[in-house]
């Protein structure tokens, strides 16, 4: 589904974030991306939204060189991707529903469409409860549901979590990573890239270890090491 | 584009307008001042060309003729020079009507009145003229060499011309057009520039949200298009000011110019320019610049 051929990323000074990297991510699997602060992983997520460019190399989704596609047809690739990070970002001015509700706004969605999905995806997420609370009033692990739930708006085939639980504690990360796992079984393809080792371990799914811009470990059902 | 994402997109940008209150009171502030200046100057070169042409009418060119020349021979001249296609109006004035002028001019004097009735219609001083007008101004140089010309030389004793005030009042509404156009090039400037960091502005506060409109897939016109909605309200909000402030100032002042520059007041009210038709020129004009100034920073600050 997703394929590194060859990727690196130098930035200018000869910065290197990323040195040919070369991985296949299958349709439906569930990622855990490790490695150290500075290590290459956010950057590597943020190649597969386009948000970056390979310096060398190709990114493809679905045999499509993702460099290819023009600014203009960029949104509906990243709407085919639902994406969440440690902060969390969301707008403070804006209920949870309405924070949700705004990933289908700005795709179009008419108004029916958007109550009825939203009030659905709250509900896989828990916050049913809480739609109408701003994020102010929500606890940090509610805000990373809400900001799962705006990345689940447009049903993504693909979902990237940029270190989701670096702010939770560990009951909390550990109802997101369920969340995850959950997302996971519905058929979405997950990348997760963190520092969480007890739950990396306890998932048992494939864990690809990054050091300074190389994968230097892939293994199916692997384990948390640096 | 969906009637849906274009009704969300003017909504964005109003709230982007009303959000910065005081950073819109300004650019709205600077858009005022430069379509007052713009419009000022409409109403100014509408103004200067109706004086202008109401001053060219009343100027003519006066062909004095000497005692000696018979009415005969004027009368042939004024058939010939009445062929000429750039002559509009050629009158002929004998020496008794410019006697009766002149007294007319002078009731108040009896002496002069008296020195000119000492003379009977055979003597009078007075000589036979032609009043000339031209359809276009160049067109008096013609006239004028013509009468020079050694055809008409001997039979003509003096040539008065009154180009020179048309020249002048020429000479001057040019420069203040000038000033005008200049003053307008640098206000459009000042507000491009203002407008470009108040739009900076917002772009920054809203750097949050745009980043997550990123995310999720917002398209590029649905990220953008609410800064140059926001731009467009800058002019739309200023040229309603400014026409509120400037409507009641002509209202005002019409009669006032229609006296000083001796125009008939049913010309001056019309102008050629009724409210909307002022109102629309400036909406115009602010867009305009609004639409510039927005797309420089969309372009420069904006990155999809």
């Amino acid at each position: 589904m997703i394929k590194f051929d060859g990727v690196s990323k130098i930035y200018p000074k000869n910065i290197i974030a990323l040195e040919n990297v070369n991985l296949d991510i299958k349709q439906g699997e569930f990622i855990s991306l490790v490695g150290r602060s500075g290590a290459g992983k956010s950057t590597l997520l943020r190649m597969i939204t386009r948000e970056e460019s390979p310096s060398e190399g190709g990114v493809y989704i679905e045999d499509i060189d993702i460099s290819r596609i023009s600014s203009k047809d960029l949104p509906y690739l990243r709407r085919k991707i639902g994406v969440v990070f440690q902060d969390i970002k969301l707008i403070t001015s804006r209920t949870a529903f309405e924070n949700v509700a705004y990933a289908m706004e700005v795709g179009g969605s008419p108004v029916e469409e958007i109550e009825k999905d939203v009030s659905l995806i709250l509900d896989l997420v828990g916050l049913a409860e809480k739609r109408d609370a701003f994020p102010s009033e929500l606890s940090g692990g509610e805000k990373q549901r809400v900001a799962i739930a705006r990345a689940l708006a447009h049903r993504p085939v693909l979902f990237l979590a940029d270190e989701p639980t670096g702010n939770l504690d560990q009951p909390n990360a550990m109802e997101i990573f369920s969340l995850l796992k959950k997302i996971n079984e519905m058929g979405t393809t997950v990348i997760l890239a963190t520092h969480a080792k007890t739950l990396v371990d306890k998932i048992k799914k494939r864990v690809v270890v990054i050091e300074r811009g190389q994968v230097v470990s892939d293994q199916e059902q692997g384990k948390y090491k640096l | 584009m969906s009637p849906i994402t274009f009704s969300r997109i003017l909504n964005n940008g109003f709230l982007n307008y009303k959000r910065n209150f005081l950073l819109s009171a300004a650019a709205t502030a600077m858009m005022v001042v430069t379509l007052f200046i713009i419009s000022s100057l409409l109403v100014l070169n509408v103004l200067t060309n109706l004086s202008l042409a109401s001053v060219k009418d009343k100027v003519d060119v006066s062909i004095y003729f000497n005692l000696g020349a018979s009415e005969q021979t004027i009368r042939q001249i004024q058939r010939q020079v009445e062929l000429i296609p750039a002559v509009k109006s050629i009158a002929y004035i004998p020496p008794v009507t410019a006697r009766e002028k002149f007294k007319e001019l002078h009731k108040d004097e009896p002496l002069l009145i008296e020195s000119v009735e000492q003379f009977n219609d055979s003597e009078n001083p007075f000589p036979a003229s032609f009043a000339i007008r031209v359809n276009e101004l160049g067109d008096y140089a013609t006239v004028i060499s013509l009468f020079q010309g050694e055809k008409f030389e001997p039979f003509v004793k003096k040539i008065t011309d009154k180009r020179d005030i048309v020249d002048r009042l020429n000479r001057i509404t040019n420069g203040i057009k000038n000033i005008g156009l200049g003053l307008t090039l640098i206000f459009s400037l000042i507000t491009i520039l203002v407008m470009f960091n108040t739009i900076r502005l917002t772009i920054y506060n809203r750097r949050e949200e745009i980043e997550i409109m990123r995310l999720v897939g917002a398209s590029n016109s649905y990220i953008k298009g609410p800064f140059i909605v926001e731009g467009i309200f800058y002019a739309l909000a200023g040229a309603v000011i400014t026409a509120a402030l400037l409507y009641p100032m002509i209202f005002i002042l019409t009669p006032k110019i229609s006296g000083f520059l001796q125009l008939p007041a049913d010309q001056i009210n019309t102008w050629g320019l009724n409210f909307w038709v002022l109102l629309a020129l400036q909406i115009i004009s602010g867009v305009i610049l609004a639409v510039i100034s927005s797309l420089i920073v969309v372009k420069k600050y904006l990155k999809i």
